[in-house]
């Protein structure tokens, strides 16, 4: 072999060796279908499988499922559902101001009458679903990490929908108490029997 | 699917065009000199302009064909179909649809136009659980514009299906709409879950329901957190619960309509698409779990929606002339009714 080449080869054997071990030592994360838990986060009726995908995600990788689902509680919907429902919104807002409606649906005013306000209302809507699924799957998760972000967001929610939604997601890991059970006091929360079948863990 | 776009596509390309003018109403346009078959133009009212889609089984272009989809506007051509060798093929059925109108079928392409009966028509109650004053004019705005804008898409989608709801009407009478007090025993009848569609559907001490009718209930947060939901995993698919407070998409209520109406299949998924890859649409079919505004809905689904046993048109002590079978709970399959996915080539409608 020609000497000169002995270093840089030496080299390659090494880093390739050293690559390696690093792949040994930190395992790569197991991919997270993100459209699945965005399936769940969006979902009208919700089928319980769509959070049984979540919960086989983070039964291989609990850290990076949960990590996404803290940002998903914390920062509710991503940019691009976002700009999917303002186009859904525009086109609503469109189609409802040019619908000729049956006789007799004059004192209701249904016809929406601001597009800002419309796509406004949306957006509220679809954050409350979004935040309220994410603490459900973090509650089902049921880690003490995922407990930790469910308590992490409460301090800061102002919507009373988003702070009973919550921490009704919270009560379903054990007696409510800690940062939820202290907002939803502060906001006077009346608390109601819920069906829990789709938050209770199996 | 993919089979049947391609055979659509031949179909109404290669065959469905006209060889010959001829008066509405008439059928026979030309006779095939080769196999003495003849060309199809399928009957339509005099004056009609609306767009027409047809769905065919039966001898055509010298074979058995199975779910041949031709769409035209106003006519739409068969090309060379043969009723005598169609009774030897498995399966023989003719459904023609068109939007605001109802679903035509039977084993062959009618003589008299179609498209003459009214649209079949399906009642609503709508049920809104707020506080009087600014929050229940938020929800009977909401529902009545929820409302008109489903009846406004199962009308221009062709699904066969009209919406009937009664305006509401001055302070006493609400028409469809009807007003109930948080806290009262009719919303605490009502409740915020399905588990409570027996005792709704059967109360004598408060009336919350109405037997012939879909009841939607407008309720601010289900119990377990969906944005809208129909009971009919309950044995109650005429009650569904719309929360307002919750979902941001624009199609809660006409895909809840769309399970009360039957769109059940595949059960295993609750009738949701998203379930099969590839659906045509995609997210913005009407029953994609997670469609936010609907951009369609499949042949397959209108088929459903109206002779499937499982339709709503089928249900116990309704009358109807229609020939219902159980359609297959596999998307995949083409038989005994068309494929879930089965769509026309092009937009439809257009």
């Amino acid at each position: 072999m020609n000497t000169s080449l002995r270093g840089p080869l030496v080299a390659l054997t090494l880093a390739g060796a050293l690559a390696t071990l690093g792949c040994a030592y930190h395992p790569a994360v197991p991919a997270i279908d993100r459209r699945a838990i965005v399936a769940w986060l969006t979902c009208i009726d919700c089928h319980p499988d769509q959070l049984n995908a979540i919960l086989s995600a983070a039964m291989s990788a609990p850290d990076s499922v949960v990590a996404m689902l803290r940002r998903d509680l914390a920062n509710g919907p991503d940019a691009a559902t976002l700009a999917g429902l303002d186009s859904a919104s525009d086109r609503a807002f469109r189609r409802l101001n040019t619908t000729v409606a049956p006789p007799g649906f004059a004192r209701v005013p249904w016809r929406p009458t601001s597009a800002i306000a419309f796509t406004a209302k949306h957006r509220l809507l679809a954050r409350r679903a979004w935040r309220m699924r994410a603490a459900v799957a973090l509650a089902r998760i049921g880690t003490p990490s995922a407990v930790q972000a469910i308590d992490g967001v409460c301090p800061g929610l102002t919507d009373t929908v988003e702070v009973e939604t919550v921490a009704f997601a919270r009560l379903s890991v054990d007696t409510l108490r800690g940062p939820c059970r202290i907002r939803a006091d502060s906001l006077n929360i009346q608390w109601r029997p819920v069906d829990v079948h789709l938050w209770v863990r199996p | 699917m993919r089979k049947a776009i391609v055979l659509g596509t031949l179909a109404c390309i290669g065959c469905c065009k006209p060889n010959g003018p001829g008066e509405n109403g008439t059928k026979v346009l030309g006779t095939n000199p080769c196999t003495g078959a003849t060309t199809h133009r399928v009957p339509v009212p005099s004056g009609w302009r609306g767009s027409v889609a047809v769905i065919f089984d039966g001898w055509k272009d010298g074979s058995c064909r199975d779910d041949v989809v031709c769409t035209g506007r106003p006519d739409v051509y068969l090309g060379d179909i043969d009723r005598s060798k169609s009774n030897e093929c498995p399966s023989q059925e003719f459904v023609a649809l068109a939007p605001s109108h109802p679903a035509e079928s039977g084993p062959w392409p009618p003589e008299v136009p179609l498209f003459q009966r009214q649209p079949e028509t399906v009642d609503f109650a709508f049920w809104l659980v707020a506080s009087e004053g600014r929050q229940m004019v938020e929800v009977e705005s909401t529902a009545v514009a929820n409302a008109l804008d489903a009846m406004l898409l199962y009308n221009n989608f062709a699904t066969g299906v009209s919406l009937r709801f009664q305006s509401p009407r001055g302070t006493d009478s609400h028409g469809s709409f009807h007003h109930v007090v948080p806290g009262s025993p009719e919303a605490r009848r009502i409740g915020d879950s399905c588990y409570r569609a027996d005792e709704m559907a059967s109360a004598t001490d408060v009336r919350v329901y109405e037997s012939n009718a879909l009841n939607v209930y407008y309720i601010s947060l289900y119990g377990s957190a969906q944005a809208g939901i129909d009971c009919w995993e309950h044995g109650h698919r005429e009650i569904m619960y719309i929360s307002y407070d919750l979902g941001g998409s624009l199609a809660k209520l006409p895909h809840e309509i769309g399970h009360a109406l039957g769109l059940v299949r595949p059960r295993r998924w609750w009738g949701h698409t998203d379930s099969v890859p590839g659906f045509p649409g995609g997210e913005t079919n009407l029953m994609n779990s997670g469609v936010t505004d609907v951009g369609g809905i499949t042949l397959g689904q209108v088929y459903r929606l109206n002779f499937d046993s499982a339709a709503w048109f089928n249900r116990l002590g309704q009358v109807s002339s229609r020939l219902f079978r159980t359609c297959q709970e596999d998307p995949t399959l083409a038989a005994p009714c068309p494929k879930l996915a089965l769509s026309t080539p092009g937009r439809w409608p257009p």
